[in-house]
């Protein structure tokens, strides 16, 4: 069906999936008369939540102003958190069945309690993924995950085999090698896909089924690959980081772009971070996801899962020259606790790598468009 | 002045579109100053800058015609029609600065929406900059919002804020907190000028912080409107423990800026913006998805 669209007719379609990132996943259920399990964002292993016949779907933030949730969660917590609080306090996640919450940052087991709360007739689990890259931890992260695979069982009423799961990691590892090879096409030319097409092809991946998303995926392709000759490359070369749990604003996306900059990598949760790393299909499927979380934080590092292994700044320093990027752009939630901690390391690592680089600390209420505009547009002529 | 024949033979032109005034300046070939206006109206009034630009060619003796090339900045410079290409004002009152003053490491622009800090380097170039990026605390809004609530002129509060040797203090930097504060300062019997001061000192504690997120080098420019605010200068130069460089129009070094930027691109230093592409429309492709936010922000840009 998508084979006859265009590159852009197909973004577009992606686009409109990502923009009402709950309608797809509404509808499936409509088809399938199957269940459907939000996760709280950030790490979830997703491929054991498909393995029992679900489908699993990662939560989005919500543009919209925070409203009833306010009275549930601080203001003073990320815009994350906060808005699917506000989802679930203005009754936006009904349509779900079940609901992981994880542990990964304080925030996200508070906001996670609070959304259990308020959804009492969804099925509340948790994932248990404990931290640190000790040689206890893969053990650890195995029995974090039978646990989970216990509970959902119960929910699914279905016992899950490790053939299902295999099944489901090979559908989920071809989605990311997918995604990795529009990444590489775009690092080559980055006028390709805007980052607000980047966006809306990981947005979309996470909110609908990844058969599905797999095929749309294999009919643009090879139509990105007879494009690229024909986009012009210019503009100061920028690599986007940060963004934890909530995908970056595509207002700010764009500004980047208008600002007179191309982004030729990135290490966003709607991201990179997203799709880095394959999960082995030769080993025992729980044992293969579990290291899968070790080695995904090695790829690409995530401040959340306080590995003493891993040097996130250095990766940035890394990944600049690796992409021959001129400046980073750090987009930060504000309030994110984790972000907050790692970034006086990164400045100094800039710093020292002579790599010029602009904090966004980003409000859920987005209040000073103009004065990020201004800041986005004076960095980059920095560079001009 | 000199007359029009002396001149060289091109002019550019600098329009800063600020968020409270309109400014524009006019330099020769030779990068001399030739003419300038400020012109204050009201919150990114076009027709400040129509005026400011108006004002300066007459002083100038020019016809718009007679302008080779004019570069706008400010809050309003993608309005600003006749600039062949825009800059911010972080660029613009770099190179300014750097132009009266080439020495000059720091630059401390307060302006009417916000403040910046700007290191400079010895060629006029930005190093590094911070901005204010939340709300009016420290700007010439927020003045002029405690000076309304103390009825006194904004000209004024600089000079009266000189005479008070109080030490009150003024915690809140939110602009509607603050003139609560004030408010109830003056409810307390407080002098209109120990609060004047006090709000000197508050917001030059609180550019202290944003001169530590660039690190200050001397030295120290201040623009801007604020500039013009003895009373703040002289309270920012007790806190940071410098003296500052204030030029003696601080408010045109933004649009000076941009005219000299003008003529890097008059003379070909610079590449002029008609050989690249119009950046808003060929990065962004249009969706046509009604929903979603791509759309709603051209819509809104129009
Ligand atoms: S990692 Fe940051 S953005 Fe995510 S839940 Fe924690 S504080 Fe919020």
């Amino acid at each position: 069906m998508y084979q006859n669209l265009s590159s852009d007719e197909i973004l577009n379609k992606l686009a409109q999936i990502a923009a009402d990132p709950y309608e797809r996943a509404k509808e499936w259920k409509m088809e399938t008369g199957s269940k459907i399990i939000g996760c709280y964002i950030m790490h979830f292993p997703e491929e054991l939540l498909h393995a029992a016949g679900v489908l699993p779907i990662v939560l989005q933030v919500k543009e919209e102003p925070i409203t009833t949730g306010h009275a549930y969660y601080p203001a003073y917590f990320c815009g994350p958190t906060r808005s699917i609080v506000d989802q679930a306090a203005k009754g936006e996640l009904d349509f779900l069945d079940g609901f992981v919450g994880g542990d990964y940052c304080i925030q996200a087991v508070g906001g996670a309690e609070v959304v259990g709360n308020l959804l009492p007739k969804v099925s509340n689990m948790f994932f248990r993924l404990p931290v640190g890259n000790q040689p206890w931890t893969h053990g650890d992260i195995v029995q974090g995950l039978e646990e989970l695979k216990r509970d959902i069982e119960r929910f699914a009423d279905k016992k899950i085999s490790d053939e299902d799961i295999l099944k489901s990691i090979r559908i989920y590892n071809k989605n990311r090698c997918l995604i990795r090879e529009i990444y590489e096409l775009k690092s080559v030319h980055p006028s390709l896909l805007t980052s607000s097409d980047m966006l809306s092809i990981i947005k979309s991946s996470m909110v609908m089924p990844k058969e599905e998303h797999n095929e749309i995926l294999e009919s643009l392709l090879p139509k990105l690959q007879s494009k690229k000759e024909t986009i012009k490359e210019e503009g100061v070369r920028v690599f986007l980081s940060g963004s934890f749990c909530g995908a970056p604003k595509n207002e700010i996306l764009e500004l980047v772009e208008q600002s007179g900059a191309v982004v030729v990598g990135d290490d966003l949760f709607h991201g990179y971070r997203y799709i880095s790393d394959n999960i082995a299909e030769d080993r025992e499927p729980l044992e293969a996801i579990a290291a899968h979380y070790i080695d995904k934080n090695t790829n690409v590092p995530c401040p959340t899962r306080c590995d003493p292994k891993t040097d996130w700044p250095q990766y940035l320093v890394d990944s600049m020259r690796k992409y021959k990027a001129d400046q980073l752009v750090i987009v930060m939630a504000q309030f994110c606790e984790p972000h907050m901690f790692f970034y006086p390391d990164i400045k100094d690592a800039m710093q020292e790598a002579g790599i010029p680089h602009l904090l966004l600390e980003i409000s859920h209420e987005l209040d000073s468009i103009e004065t990020i505009k201004t800041r986005l547009e004076a960095f980059v002529e920095m560079a001009v | 002045m000199t007359s029009k024949s002396d001149r060289s033979s091109f002019y550019t032109m600098g329009v800063d579109s600020g968020s409270l005034t309109g400014k524009a300046v006019i330099i020769d070939g030779n990068r001399q100053i030739v003419s300038h206006s400020v012109k204050q109206l009201g919150f990114v009034s076009q027709k400040a800058v129509m005026m400011a630009i108006d004002d300066a060619l007459e002083k100038a003796g020019l016809a718009l015609e007679d302008i080779t090339y004019t570069v706008s900045t400010g809050y309003g410079r993608k309005r600003l029609e006749i600039a062949g290409k825009n800059l911010t004002e972080i660029s613009c009152h770099a190179k300014g600065a750097n132009y009266l003053y080439p020495e000059v490491k720091t630059v401390i622009d307060i302006g009417g929406q916000d403040s910046k800090v700007i290191a400079v380097d010895p060629s006029g170039n930005v190093k590094n900059f911070a901005m204010n990026d939340k709300c009016a605390a420290g700007t010439g809004q927020f003045l002029e919002v405690l000076a309304r609530a103390l009825d006194v002129e904004l000209t004024e509060i600089g000079a009266l804020s000189l005479q008070s040797d109080a030490d009150i203090k003024i915690s809140s930097m939110c602009t509607t907190f603050a003139e609560s504060e004030v408010i109830s300062l003056v409810a307390e019997g407080h002098t209109t000028v120990d609060i004047l001061s006090g709000m000197h000192k508050a917001i030059s504690g609180r550019m202290k912080g944003l001169v530590g997120r660039v690190g200050m080098q001397q030295p120290v420019m201040m623009t801007g409107g604020g500039a013009k605010n003895i009373g703040l200068v002289k309270a920012l130069e007790k806190t940071l423990g410098v003296s500052i460089f204030i030029p003696d129009e601080p408010q045109i070094i933004g649009a000076l800026g941009a005219a000299l930027f003008a003529n890097d691109f008059a003379t070909g230093i610079r590449k002029k913006v008609e050989e690249e592409q119009d950046l808003d429309k060929s990065r962004v492709p249009a969706k046509d998805c009604a929903s979603c936010s791509v759309q709603n922000f051209q819509l809104n840009k129009n």
